[in-house]
């Protein structure tokens, strides 16, 4: 018994340890990001290292704001991410809708053939959409980030679980009160799916805020750039890099999603769970 | 219409209501029909158009101006000799081996610890170890090189306080790919140990506590219990993890560059520098297309295995 | 209808579509879209179209502006230029005044990118047909590759009054068939800068006219650089391993008169003589002379920067490089050294061999799809057009004019205070006439320098020897291009 409590207790301490450990593992980058951010470019690297030197300094904030065109480049970010997890939103709650609630020929087809959409790398249709997006002359517009992936093949795969499990009496209750099939949506299922639309509408605008690679290969002027690119491109003319400047706009990136995170926080850990689970 | 009602040998009044009821759900379904066709439009313009001519597009030679040269087979024979493209998949096999069962693992430790509910602000911890989560790569990416300098990175000056010698993180081959290793872990660490958590609670907890009333140890209950009760859970992760270490983008561009020689460049950089380093766009599609055919071969490979174990 | 408008029908009734069901409900769905953005566009298409005949119609207008008093002639309206950073600083800290007042109807606003980004974004630009600058700056050795796509303007004509008196290889960069299509701006002969602080104390001799005669082949200067690591501790020149741009590789390639293809198209880079010029680097890692800090990092300018009896920083005695980079020292990089640096020609892969090679230089196109093209090449002409302007450009950011008609300026015989009162300048006219021939630039250079650099890279690791770094690279190369 005596032994058997000993374990125990060892076993706390190492779990508390590792707990410990992998914390201050995750924090680090952080941490380091925000103290770069406040430091003079000759400080980045100074030695020893300090966390919050006596020469803090907030020029590389302003310097973004000034020089940068900081607010410029959050509001084209928000803008695409906005728009398209709105259009997103709308198109995969209805596609989940229309498979889950609605029995028609071809239902198991069509639906296998959305499952297995999902499978096609990036990598594949990266060059032909470039050059679709030069056809359409949407090259350097928002258009190319927000409307070829509207209507998301995940999106609606999880819709659809969540709308299934409504109850059935609810809508022929109301057709029975003669709403039309769109009003059914919007009046019954819309309420209903809030909690699934904030899961998921948390990670497509996760996606879209983040997204690098693409609009890399869209957007060419500054003044269209999002903020991934913006942290890109920083500095690296011939010259000081301005590490301070780019970690500056990093913490800038990371601000309104973190608060974004920490408000819903069970709703996007959902969101994640039931997308990795239900596959 | 009543006239051919009255003949059938069905009492009539449930014949029609059945059949106002099928016109009704016919009518319905045609809604259905324009509920899902928005995937359908934009993923015929936007997904299928572009994979078709892709195909098209890996037979020729094409600048991405001018006109399109008719080529054969020639871009996929040249592929197969392609040093640097097959150098890309070898590193995603190397990454993968370098980071996805330690950080799987580990997922599944935390996931255990956070579970048994003997660790008090777990909330807390869980939000820290998610966060690198919701974090852009291209800014971890270049905290993350800040911090891996050889000279007065915060890393290697503090293997220095511990009496270590300097490791060349971002410049020798290993330690470029060492580095890379640990940002990913860094930022997927959290998810799968979220993904792990939700397979957790579909196991009875009954299960585990008999067995360590029964006189197991708790590794033992972990080891034979907890793992082959989660095997399709950790599947999942790691074929999300396998399409993921060989897709990686913004965490290489920011960190590595994909350098040294080429030690840490990735199938889809490689892609990428072809069609827009190099302008060659029926080269970077048959690239693209190689690289899709080896990752649905592996994904089928990586399930059939775990299939076999059981 | 063409099919690319039928598209766009398609996506507009989609969202149509998708507007009417939120309407049909009452609803408000969020998923108004900026339309009045695509009708901006093509309307600056038009006009692009507009400038473009406008352009053919007014082409005759070099040499006498300053007897241009119809101010409707003067070109007008917003010019976006993409230059890197510090060329932009050139112009703000010397003739852009002068400029914006001659011009005081055009609206200048910069973009900067790192220094190889200005012709890469060029270039998707050019390839998706949109977002491109009315004028760019970039490096002479990416043009080839923007002309073979077609996307920047013939300025034959235009360039007509000056082509004489430019420096025929940086002419030759951006010419195909016998058209022209940049204005170059500068060249970039290669020399040596060296640091006689740190050659004296290893007991070498300090004056440039001894230096020169010191290290005037790469064997001498290995010995020079033994001894400097010997007596001094400190190492001769910065040469990273595994990140290598190869710079150094290719002007040891250069003043050989060696290059990437031959006449004939056919990939060379593994010849024996570019085998035996990477053995003759590889040379310098086996002595550890060198520092292993890239080049354009901040530990790199620690070390250019760094005193004799600097505690923390180890300073590096020689760089071997562009002549711009003399403006680089004294400005930026290493300030707190005045009186330290001078400079002497590159030594030669032999005795008598040519001590000089090209690195980097530039020049300024005007892409096809230029909303300003007048104004792009007024500003092009104004800078370095202008003997001037060129001169006071030169003077300020020791660029080294392409434009040879300035050379006999007394600015090329005025001795430089941060070089010790060193006639610098006469080191790089000298370097500058005597560039052995570039070569042939292709549209593929840039792949196959990027198969260079890992060979550099695998020489500098260890991972390979030079003969067989440089055949890999060569297959490589010439699987990529599809060139022999």
């Amino acid at each position: 018994m005596n032994r058997n409590h000993l374990r125990e207790g060892s076993i706390t301490v190492f779990i508390h340890l590792l707990l410990i450990l992998l914390t201050l593992f995750m924090l680090l980058p952080f941490i380091w990001m925000l103290s770069t951010s406040f430091k003079l470019p000759q400080d980045v690297f100074g030695f020893p290292p300090t966390l919050f030197s006596k020469d803090s300094t907030l020029i590389h904030y302003k310097f973004l704001i000034e020089e940068q065109n900081l607010l410029l480049i959050v509001w084209n970010t928000f803008f695409v991410a906005f728009t398209s997890t709105a259009l997103s939103l709308f198109f995969t709650s209805l596609g989940g809708f229309g498979f889950a609630k609605y029995n028609f020929p071809g239902k198991e087809p069509l639906f296998a053939f959305l499952l297995a959409t999902m499978v096609v790398p990036f990598a594949v249709t990266m060059v032909p959409s470039f050059i679709l997006m030069r056809y359409f002359k949407w090259v350097n517009t928002f258009w190319a980030l927000i409307v070829p992936g509207a209507a998301n093949a995940f999106g609606i795969f999880f819709m659809r679980q969540y709308i299934a499990s409504i109850n059935n009496e609810l809508l022929d209750a109301a057709r029975i009160d003669g709403a039309t099939e769109f009003a059914i949506y919007r009046r019954i299922i819309l309420p209903i799916i809030t909690p699934a639309l904030t899961s998921l509408g948390l990670i497509f605008f996760m996606a879209s805020w983040n997204n690098y690679l693409w609009p890399l290969i869209i957007l060419k002027t500054p003044a269209k750039f999002t903020i991934p690119l913006a942290i890109a491109s920083f500095g690296g003319a011939v010259g000081l890099t301005n590490y301070p400047g780019q970690m500056a706009m990093s913490v800038i990136s990371i601000i309104p999603l973190l608060i974004i995170f920490l408000l819903f926080q069970r709703r996007f850990v959902e969101g994640v769970m039931a997308g990795a689970v239900k596959t | 219409m009543e006239s051919i009602e009255r003949t059938t040998t069905r009492p009539p009044k449930t014949f029609a209501r059945r059949k106002q009821a099928v016109l009704r759900q016919a009518r319905r379904s045609r809604w259905a029909y324009v509920f899902i066709s928005p995937f359908y439009i934009l993923f015929t313009i936007f997904g299928l158009g572009p994979l078709l001519f892709s195909i098209y597009l890996s037979l020729t030679e094409w600048k991405g101006v001018g006109p399109l040269e008719f080529a054969g087979l020639e871009n996929y024979a040249r592929l197969v000799q392609d040093t640097v493209f097959w150098q890309s998949m070898r590193n995603g096999v190397i990454l993968f081996f370098l980071y996805v069962p330690i950080m799987l693992l580990l997922a599944l430790v935390l996931a255990v610890i956070l579970n048994s509910g003997r660790v008090r602000g777990y909330r807390i911890f869980r939000t820290i170890v998610f966060m690198p989560f919701i974090t852009n790569m291209v800014a971890a990416g270049f905290a993350f090189r800040i911090l891996f300098t050889q000279q007065y990175g915060l890393i290697n000056i503090g293997l220095g306080w511990l009496g270590l010698p300097a490791v060349p993180w971002l410049e020798s081959v290993w330690g470029a790919r060492v580095s890379l290793s640990v940002l990913i872990i860094w930022a997927w660490l959290g998810y799968n140990m979220v993904i792990m958590m939700a397979g957790l609670e579909t196991i009875p907890r009954e299960l585990t506590e008999a067995a360590l009333v029964d006189g197991a140890t708790p590794r033992q209950a972990f080891f034979h219990i907890t793992i082959p009760l989660m095997k399709p859970v950790i599947l999942f992760t790691a074929v999300t993890s396998t399409i993921g270490s060989f897709g990686l983008f913004a965490e290489v561009a920011s960190l590595t560059q994909g350098g040294p020689i080429n030690a840490t460049i990735t199938p889809l950089i490689r892609i990428y520098d072809v069609a827009f380093g190099g302008l060659r766009f029926g080269y970077a599609s048959a690239l693209a297309y190689t690289y899709f055919a080896i990752i649905f071969l592996l994904t089928i490979m990586q399930v059939r295995f775990a299939r076999e174990r059981d | 209808m063409n099919p690319q408008k039928l598209w766009k029908l398609l996506l507009l009734l989609l969202l149509a579509f998708s507007l009417s069901l939120a309407a049909c409900d009452g609803g408000t769905e969020d998923a108004q879209l900026e339309t009045p953005e695509e009708a901006v566009d093509e309307e600056v298409a038009e006009e692009e179209e507009a400038a473009e005949e406008e352009e053919v119609a007014e082409e005759a207008s070099p040499e006498s502006d300053e007897a241009v008093t119809d101010a409707q002639a003067k070109p007008s309206g917003s010019l976006l230029i993409w230059v890197q950073q510090a060329n932009q600083d050139v112009f703000e800290q010397t003739v852009l005044d002068d400029f914006l007042a001659e011009y005081p109807d055009i609206q200048i606003e910069w973009v900067n990118y790192p220094p190889d980004e200005v012709a890469s974004q060029l270039q998707v630009a050019i390839q998706g047909g949109a977002g491109a600058p009315d004028l760019a700056v970039t490096e002479n050795r990416f043009i080839p590759r923007l002309i073979e796509l077609g996307g920047l303007v013939d300025l034959t004509e235009q360039l007509q009054p000056y082509v004489d008196d430019l420096n025929p290889a940086a002419v030759e960069f951006g010419s195909k068939e016998g058209r022209h299509y940049s204005f170059p701006w500068d060249v970039g002969p290669v020399v040596t800068f060296y640091r006689r602080d740190l050659f004296e104390a290893a007991g070498l001799p300090t004056e440039p006219a001894e230096v020169e005669e010191l290290i005037s082949t790469w064997d001498k200067f290995l010995d020079a650089c033994i001894q400097i690591k010997e007596e001094t501790n400190a190492n001769c020149l910065a040469l990273n391993k595994a990140n290598n741009y190869g710079d150094p590789y290719f002007n040891m390639l250069w003043q050989q008169g060696l290059d990437w293809v031959n006449e004939e198209g056919q990939i060379v880079v593994d010849s024996p003589q570019h085998v035996a010029t990477l053995e003759k680097l590889g040379e310098f890692w086996e002595a550890e002379v060198v520092s292993d800090q890239l080049e354009w990092t901040d530990g790199w300018y620690a070390e250019l920067n760094a005193g004799l009896d600097d505690a923390s920083v180890s300073p590096v005695a020689t760089v071997t490089i562009g002549a711009w980079m003399g403006n680089f020292l004294k400005t930026w990089i290493a300030p707190d050294q005045g009186g330290n640096w001078a400079v002497v020609h590159m030594p030669a892969w032999e005795e008598g061999g040519a001590r000089s090679a090209n690195q980097g230089g530039s020049a300024f196109i005007i892409p096809e799809l230029s909303s300003n093209k007048e104004a792009a090449w007024a500003f092009a002409e104004f800078m370095v057009g202008r003997e001037d302007n060129h001169l006071e450009i030169f003077q300020y950011s020791d660029y080294f004019p392409a434009l040879e008609s300035t050379y006999d300026a007394p600015l090329f015989s005025e001795p430089d205070p941060y070089f010790g009162d060193q006639v610098t300048r006469q080191v790089f006219v000298d370097a500058a006439q005597n560039i052995p021939n570039v070569g042939i630039y292709v549209p593929e250079n840039s792949t196959i320098t990027a198969a260079l650099q890992t060979a550099v890279q695998k020489v500098g690791l260890g991972e390979a020897s030079a003969e067989a770094a440089l055949q890999e690279a060569a297959e490589t190369a010439r699987l990529e291009t599809g060139l022999d």
